[in-house]
């Protein structure tokens, strides 16, 4: 008996790393994390990189913003790794030279087609079970959360990333998921990212990150940023030849008129 | 098992599944020479015992529900267990009510005898069928423990004599015709058997006495005839009721599931395909209909686990012509195999296997073609520029055709996601719009392809940047007269 004191005499914090987490800090726990491939989104990620076995939600106003490309230096590492990326009802098809370029090694990316809802929780929830694959990423735009808490349960067995698109308006609803992103498109291909839920303290600004974009793309980009084209009446192309075919035409039908 | 006999007649009976409420239910007992032989608990509780005459039970309970005892389908039933208990290990033997294994050379690979017991227990009873289990250094020393009513746990390294001699002396099926002179000259247990003189002994009750109690010290080797599994699988399974609803034929197609698997584990094999056949109750005289499910397995496996999930959606999808009354199960494609290992850290190879059978599990609810892969293709309509094949594990992957043609193409940008349906745009002020005017950021590039097909494309793309930042890949048709609109249209997005 006489022993107990003195091993009470630690401090709580040095004693149980992992137990304790006050709410200053970013959480740490001890499961495996991914690195995103952003510096700036994976400091304020906790333990740095996207965690293992739980459900990542990402919540889109609508598909095709950019959040493939957000996710693919993580997706293209996996692949490379020969661990199998799982695509479960994406919205549109998956562009098989893009997902190439892109660097993701297309032998290991499997497509789940499953139109019914109730289909599309028992697949995620099949997969999860499994356990076998590098990264998981769903389409669940109808998720109940009592779905979700299921699914977030069964992620918890496996240790590969699973990701949820799910719509913005779901960000108001509750949700097991332990991390949370709200996506929005950011000029000049960049995308705003708002961490409205993680094991950690509240994150106030969104980050906005430097998504890949082709080479081809960055000056126009750059361009378009420049000039404030979206109010000004004229016709934004800002090729001339075009602009002076446009002229022409424009001026043609107000002479007729 | 000493209860083989009931449980032969209760697991042909209605509400008898495992699990169920022991207490609950009427009291049915088995009947041998118009005497009670054995009694289930709800009929114990009405006070009837053992040794009863079947008119006296009778009136302890009126609702006592009485069945003759059938050997031969004890047998059968004696069988299918031991079906399951190769599983466990080879050498299995049948003895008239009850099973011998030998275990010895499984315990390392099922991690202990505590954990073997558990897992040959749960499938047992999954059989419907109840065993009192006991282990010893010696086949009889353990049929003789398994006799008596609590068999203390065995320790290794203890000596037999202590053990065997604290056995009732009943026990040994020997000493059964002798057991008033043997309790008369102050003999119960083994032990005090022991101690009179052999001599005495062989004259008294005969050789064979001592002959077995030399069989359970193991002073005498014993010889065994192992069970054989059969050569070809085909069990069949009499079903308690007529069967309505498909979801609830599983529980009995599980029965014949842990059958399979004992038999595969013997014969070192795998199964690839299996047909579980549902035989219809006959609407008239000799039309006997039976329905054929085919489970085929991508990956051969002997797990019945696996296969109960595969059944489980094959079944939930089935819509049953007729009530069933029987089943039986084939198994056709045998291959070859031997057990896997087992892997201390997960590897390549079990994840491929694992994802194997993720593949064959959604594939036997979503269709055979719901879960695809997709290779690249050398066309340059964006539509044509991809095949989606169904997935099939471990396949040669079609090599892209498209890496040969070097860098000649390499600036090409193509969008994540492709729309099924090209989406056709409005234009205002002669600009493209969709949620909002476009900016034109990139291109054209005109793609002008599949003449010789039915499905020419003669397009010029464009990258578009739309109010909210989007990136979209629109084209606009060169030959604008064969369509209404303005020729614009969105066909993908940079996601």
């Amino acid at each position: 008996m006489a022993a107990v004191p003195s091993a009470l005499s630690f401090s709580l914090q040095d004693a149980l790393p992992d137990a304790v987490w006050r709410g200053d800090q970013m959480g740490s726990c001890r499961s495996a994390t991914t690195a995103s491939g952003f510096h700036a989104l994976d400091r304020e990620l906790p333990n740095g990189g996207w965690p293992a076995s739980v459900l990542i939600e990402l919540l889109l106003a609508q598909p095709g913003i950019g959040e493939l490309r957000l996710l693919a230096p993580t997706l293209a590492r996996l692949t490379q790794a020969r661990k199998t990326v799982i695509l479960l009802a994406p919205p549109h098809i998956p562009f098989a030279a893009a997902l190439t370029e892109l660097g993701i090694d297309l032998k290991y990316v499997m497509l789940v087609e499953a139109d019914k809802p109730a289909d599309r929780i028992w697949a995620v929830e099949q997969a999860l079970k499994s356990a076998s694959f590098g990264a998981l990423l769903c389409w669940l735009p109808q998720a109940r959360p009592d779905q979700l808490r299921r699914l977030q349960l069964a992620a918890a067995g496996g240790e590969g990333l699973t990701f949820v698109f799910r719509p913005l308006d779901a960000q108001n609803l509750s949700s097991p998921a332990p991390l949370r992103l709200v996506c929005q498109p950011a000029p000049a291909g960049r995308m705003a990212v708002e961490l409205i839920k993680r094991r950690g303290p509240v994150h106030l600004h969104p980050i906005v990150l430097p998504l890949l974009v082709p080479a081809m793309l960055i000056q126009p980009l750059a361009r378009a940023m420049a000039t404030p084209v979206f109010n000004s009446p004229t016709y934004a192309v800002d090729r001339p030849a075009l602009a002076a075919t446009a002229a022409r035409h424009r001026a043609a039908l107000a002479a007729r008129a | 098992m000493q209860q083989l006999p009931l449980d032969t007649v209760l697991r042909s009976q209605p509400g008898h599944e495992p699990g169920a409420d022991p207490l609950a239910g009427p009291p049915v007992a088995v009947c041998e020479h118009r005497l009670v032989g054995w009694c289930n608990h709800a009929a114990e509780e009405a006070g009837i015992r053992a040794g009863m005459s079947e008119s006296n039970a009778r009136a302890l309970a009126g609702a006592l529900q009485s069945f003759p005892r059938d050997e031969r389908r004890e047998a059968r039933a004696l069988r299918e267990a031991a079906l399951w208990c190769l599983r466990f290990t080879p050498h299995v033997v049948l003895r008239a009510s009850g099973i011998l294994l030998e275990v010895a050379p499984s315990l390392r690979l099922f991690r202990g005898i505590a954990n073997l017991s558990a897992q040959l227990q749960s499938g047992l009873a999954e059989l419907g069928l109840h065993a009192r289990m006991a282990s010893a250094p010696t086949a009889t020393g353990a049929w003789l423990r398994a006799q008596c009513d609590a068999p203390a746990g065995w320790r290794h390294g203890q000596p037999a004599a202590q053990w065997l001699d604290a056995l009732p002396v009943h026990v040994l099926e020997q000493a059964r015709p002798h057991l008033e002179t043997l309790s008369g000259i102050g003999c119960a247990t083994v032990g005090q058997l022991r101690r009179l003189p052999r001599k005495g002994v062989t004259r008294r009750f005969g050789d064979a006495l001592l002959r077995e109690l030399d069989r359970a010290c193991g002073d005498e080797a014993e010889v065994h005839a192992w069970f054989e599994a059969p050569a070809a699988f085909d069990a069949q399974l009499e079903l308690p009721t007529r069967i309505d609803h498909a979801e609830a034929l599983l529980f009995a197609a599980r029965r014949l599931l842990l059958q399979l698997a004992g038999w595969l584990t013997a014969r070192h094999a795998a199964a690839a395909a299996i047909t579980l056949f549902l035989h219809h109750e006959p609407t008239r005289r000799r039309d006997r209909r039976s329905t054929a499910l085919r489970l085929a397995l991508g990956m051969p496996s002997r797990d019945p686990e696996h296969m109960t999930l595969l059944l489980r959606e094959q079944l939930a999808r089935l819509e049953l012509a007729a009530p069933v009354i029987e089943l039986s199960l084939q198994a056709e494609q045998i291959i070859e195999q031997a057990a896997p290992n087992t892997e201390l850290f997960p590897t390549p190879a079990t994840d491929a296997a694992s994802i194997g059978r993720l593949v064959e599990r959604l594939q036997s609810r979503l269709g055979a073609d719901a879960v695809r892969q997709l290779s690249l293709f050398a066309d340059h309509r964006p539509e044509l520029g991809m095949r989606s094949t169904p997935y099939r594990a471990n396949a040669p992957h079609p090599q892209p055709a498209m890496q040969q043609e070097g860098g000649s193409h390499g600036a090409r940008v193509r969008p994540v996601w492709l729309l099924k349906q090209p989406l056709p745009l409005a234009t205002r002020r002669h600009k493209p719009c969709h949620h909002g005017p476009l900016t034109l950021l990139a291109g054209p590039e005109r793609i002008e392809s599949g003449w010789w097909d039915d499905a020419p494309a003669t397009r010029d793309y464009f990258i578009a940047m739309n109010a909210q930042h989007m990136l979209l890949w629109i084209f606009r048709l060169r030959a604008a007269g064969d369509t209404a609109g303005s020729g614009w249209f969105l066909h993908g997005h940079f996601g």
